[in-house]
């Protein structure tokens, strides 16, 4: 099995130094391990994986895979002999193939015998469950079907890494479902290292051990689903990883800005050095719209929450939540509040968050 | 991981990939089919052995003396009239068929290919037997009408050629303007009609100017044809010692042979195709914006009424020049004993293709070597277009794209300037060729190497890469995944590219003219010499042998690849 270690690695396009869609990252994947490559589009997730599978040459930089350098900008290891296997987003399942001639081609590569062959195919098919469907060609089958052959025919060969490109993106949300438990459970049986790409948080939550958070070739973050969505190292990793609420603000001490007009309080993990220009990230099921009392007071309370006012700019009814649009003097934040609450356009509003809600990052 | 497959994938990680082979073996061939005899036309054009150095002096010979002149104003009358005839032909039949309810018009189709796939050096042979002066069919019948001495047709003058190329350029005009008025949009016509304008006028104001640009297209495309065709002028002209560009570049090559000559008189030729070429692309590039929009869809015909009938007589004559008389004269010829006395009782034998099958050896050599250097320059075209589309493609290298233009560039070389380019390359040491098959499976792989290459370039770029990719994931070779995906998946291209080449070169004439010698002789150069020799009855049995080869080949793929299989000559 594989450490994988990318250090440095550079790929531009159109020519040296210009748009570089791989921007000099460093990243270390351990043994066994499910890497996600997470980020909107252009970041550079896919060339990554591109880099990673041996289709492109760095301009800088080295891939290491355990102690072999694959990836270097003076020699690439071409992608036969990597030992990765790679799901492609559009499955590239060759449709002038049956199932079993999909599935056996990896392994008739490798020169193994008939039998072999043949035992081994139908193991990896029975495990994803298309024993019946082995001498039907592609276009007989859904999609659903197709990825599940296309992921049979990766793993039969035993690859030290599996790559996998937005492998649940062409699929209907039942198959997504479906896909991800079965992706997760060859990783569970075989142990194998992983680097999953998507565009999609939730999925790489699910999927993955950590997530390197990618934006413009570079990676903005990298930790468990549970590290980037407590801890965003930026507004940027705040809002692309379960959606945040941006409000500038200015640090006065280390728990302490001024935001809206009011003085909060704010979790005291953000490690300032500089007072200053700073972001207020609050996520919008975090914000509660306080019941009507008289109390118009702002800022920090003793009851340890923070208190904003504002004026509703617009509501949705969503059926299982309310989503709110409320201007809180020159910026507008969203709130997420049980469809319950319904307050008018047009109408003040106080909205109470808890402190350990408030996190703080650097003002970009 | 089992340990026998862990072993087995450290063998093959220390093993050599023989891809970079493959590809630079294709651009080595490339070289070889078409920079090297495009440069060395270039070159020897401007060399004379007794001057030495570079010299214009060939272009100044060739550009002066009035008895090369003549020859070229020959070429522009033929040309200007073959294109302009077939375009007035070609247009309105184009009308009658795709816009009205004319009876039959699916027959007039098929016998419009079937004069598409016909070589007009064939179509000029049958029209020597049926309008030669004396003893042409239809002379002697019009001749024993009249009680005269002998007909009024004379195929062996210009006039004849300009008749008979006109009637194999007519599917030009005819494919163009057809598409174009199937794709047009009915609402366009519809919105004239609405406005109170009448269905003539509609036609004139509306459909005709949205053709236009089809209409030029077909013409140049008929123009070019006409100016680098070589059979028919040799076979109308010559014996009425009138010369046009080609068969005195043909002259050229008699004792003494001046090589150098030739290449200066033949610039015009290139220079001409290749301006012409980028005009018909602009203008059809024009004509595609103006179609945007067009839904196509069902239309309806319009009625002709009682000139049904009438219009359909006058629409038969076209291929009752073009394919049933010449057909049916050739037939005949090639079943008589005696050509001149007709297919009477008594006359009709089998003795001719037994000949040329079995008896001659010569003949039978011929068929041999055309069918043998087809199949050779269809393969060597199709693999070597299939590398190369595929290099462009994938850009396997920086410039790679380049190597396509250079796969074109035959395209806008006519079939007797490429033959003297090869003649001057491979007649010489380091690579002396002539009088080999290969310098004839050379002259025949580029001359239509092109049209292998447009269609595989287009081919190649609809396989997602990801297809190849999957398998390189899983230890296959760049060329292991060529050879087990891409080229299976292709498979209908790849025979649609073999066939598309071997055809027109079964019945290639104007560059195995230069190239061939008694050794390598072909069906055509052989049809060459018995026309020479006056042997009507063996050029009769090998043309309609060229012909039923030809048929069949095209009937079959029709069937297997799909209608518009063979509209991709003719672009």
């Amino acid at each position: 099995m594989a450490r994988i270690e990318i250090a440095g690695l550079t790929k531009a396009y159109g020519g040296r130094g210009t748009a570089r869609a791989v921007d000099g990252i460093d990243l270390a994947i351990a043994d066994g391990e499910v890497m996600a490559l997470v980020g909107p589009s252009g970041c550079g997730k896919t060339t990554t994986l591109q880099l990673l599978a041996g289709f492109l040459k760095p301009d800088a930089g080295t891939i290491t895979v355990g102690e072999r350098v694959v990836s270097s900008a003076q020699h690439v290891v071409p992608p036969e002999r990597r030992r990765m296997s790679l799901i492609f987003q559009s499955y590239a399942v060759w449709p002038h193939k049956t199932v079993f001639e999909n599935v056996a081609y990896g392994l008739r590569v490798m020169k193994l015998s008939r039998s072999d062959i043949e035992d081994r195919v139908r193991d990896v098919l029975r495990s994803v469950r298309m024993s019946d469907l082995a001498q039907r060609y592609p276009s007989e089958l859904s999609g659903g079907q197709q990825q599940r052959i296309a992921l049979a025919r990766a793993v039969v060969v035993e690859p030290e890494t599996l790559l996998l490109d937005e492998p649940l993106s062409n699929l209907d949300a039942n198959l997504r479902e479906e896909m991800r438990f079965e992706i997760r459970r060859v990783h569970d049986t075989t142990g194998i290292t992983m680097v999953y790409v998507t565009h999609d948080q939730t999925e790489a939550m699910v999927a993955a051990d950590r997530i390197a958070l990618m934006r413009d070739g570079k990676i903005a973050q990298v930790g468990t689903a549970r590290d980037i969505y407590e801890s965003p190292a930026s507004a940027f990793v705040a809002k692309f990883v379960g959606g945040t609420n941006t409000l500038p603000a200015t640090l006065v001490d280390p728990h302490t800005v001024e935001c809206c007009g009011a003085r909060l309080r704010v979790r005291d993990d953000f490690d300032a050095a500089a007072r200053g220009p700073v972001i207020l990230c609050v996520r919008p099921h975090e914000l509660i719209i306080a019941p009507e009392s008289g109390d118009d007071g702002t800022g920090y309370r003793e009851n340890g929450r923070n208190r904003i006012a504002g004026v509703v700019v617009r509501q949705t009814y969503l059926g299982d939540a309310r989503d709110y649009l409320i201007d809180v003097g020159g910026a507008q934040v969203r709130v997420s509040t049980p469809p319950s609450e319904d307050r008018g356009i047009g109408s003040t509003v106080h909205l109470d968050v808890a402190v350990e809600a408030c996190r703080i990052v650097p003002g970009d | 991981m089992t340990t026998a497959t862990a072993q087995r994938r450290i063998e093959r990680a220390g093993s050599f990939d023989p891809g970079p082979i493959f590809f630079i073996g294709a651009i080595v061939v490339l070289l070889i089919l078409v920079v090297v005899p495009l440069g060395w036309l270039l070159w020897i054009s401007v060399q004379r052995p007794e001057i030495g150095g570079v010299t214009l002096a060939n272009y100044a010979e060739a550009f002066t003396k009035s008895i090369y002149l003549r020859p070229i104003f020959n070429s522009l009358i033929l040309a200007t009239s073959v294109a302009t005839l077939a375009a007035l032909i070609g247009t309105p039949l184009a009308w009658l068929i795709a816009r009205t309810d004319l009876p039959g018009r699916k027959g007039l189709r098929a016998l419009i290919t079937a004069a598409f796939v016909t070589p007009s050096f064939i179509g000029a042979e049958a029209w020597i037997l049926l309008a030669a002066p004396n003893s042409g069919w239809i002379n002697r019948a019009i001749a024993s009408f009249t009680h005269a001495d002998h007909g009024p047709l004379n195929i062996f003058s210009l006039g004849g050629a300009i008749f008979v190329m006109a009637l194999y350029n007519v599917p030009y005009t005819f494919t163009f303007v057809a598409g174009g008025l199937e794709l047009l949009p009915v609402e366009l016509e519809d919105a004239s009609s609405t406005l109170g304008a009448s269905a003539w006028r509609t036609m004139r104001s509306i459909t005709l100017p949205l053709v236009t640009p089809a209409i030029i297209a077909g013409f140049i495309m008929s123009f070019l044809e006409a100016l680098a065709e070589f059979g028919t002028p040799a076979f109308l002209m010559i014996p009425a010692r009138t010369q046009v560009v080609t068969t005195q570049l043909y002259l050229f090559f008699q004792f003494p042979v001046r090589t150098e000559l030739a290449a200066a008189y033949a610039m015009p030729l290139l220079a001409v195709t290749l301006l012409l070429l980028l005009l018909q692309r602009r203008i059809l590039g024009r004509r595609k914006f103006t179609m945007v929009g067009g839904k196509g869809g069902r239309r309806r015909l319009i009625g002709l009424g009682a000139w049904r009938w009438p219009l359909l007589a006058i629409a038969l004559v076209v291929p009752l020049c073009s394919v049933v008389l010449p057909y049916l004269a050739l037939l005949a010829t090639s079943l008589s004993r005696i050509w001149s006395q007709g297919p009477v009782p008594g006359n009709i034998t089998f003795h001719w293709y037994h000949w040329a099958l079995f008896e001659n050896a010569p003949t039978r050599l011929a068929v041999f070597h055309s069918l043998s250097y087809g199949a050779a320059a269809a393969t060597v075209a199709t693999i070597l277009a299939f590398l190369i589309a595929y290099t462009a493609n994938r850009r396997l290298f920086p410039g790679a794209q380049a190597l396509g233009i250079v796969c074109m560039a035959p395209f806008v070389v006519p079939g007797i300037v490429l033959a003297i380019g090869i003649y001057a390359a491979y007649s010489h040491p380091p690579l002396v060729l002539y009088g080999t098959a290969t310098i004839l499976i050379i002259a025949f792989t580029t001359r239509f190497l092109p049209i292998a290459y447009s269609n595989l370039n287009t081919m190649v770029g609809t396989i997602n890469a990801d297809l190849e990719n999957a398998a390189r994931t899983l230890g296959a070779t760049r060329i292991r995944a060529l050879r087990t995906i891409t080229a299976p998946l292709l498979r209908r291209g790849l025979l649609a590219s073999w066939l598309l080449v071997f055809i027109p070169a079964i019945r290639e004439l104007s560059s195995a003219i230069f190239l061939f010698t008694p050794r390598t002789a072909t069906m055509t150069t052989q049809i060459f010499d018995f026309t020479d020799a006056g042997n009507y009855e063996a050029v009769a049995t090998l043309a309609i042998i060229i012909l039923a080869i030809t048929l069949v080949i095209v009937s079959v793929a029709y069937r297997f690849l799909g209608r518009d299989f063979m509209e991709k000559t003719s672009t």
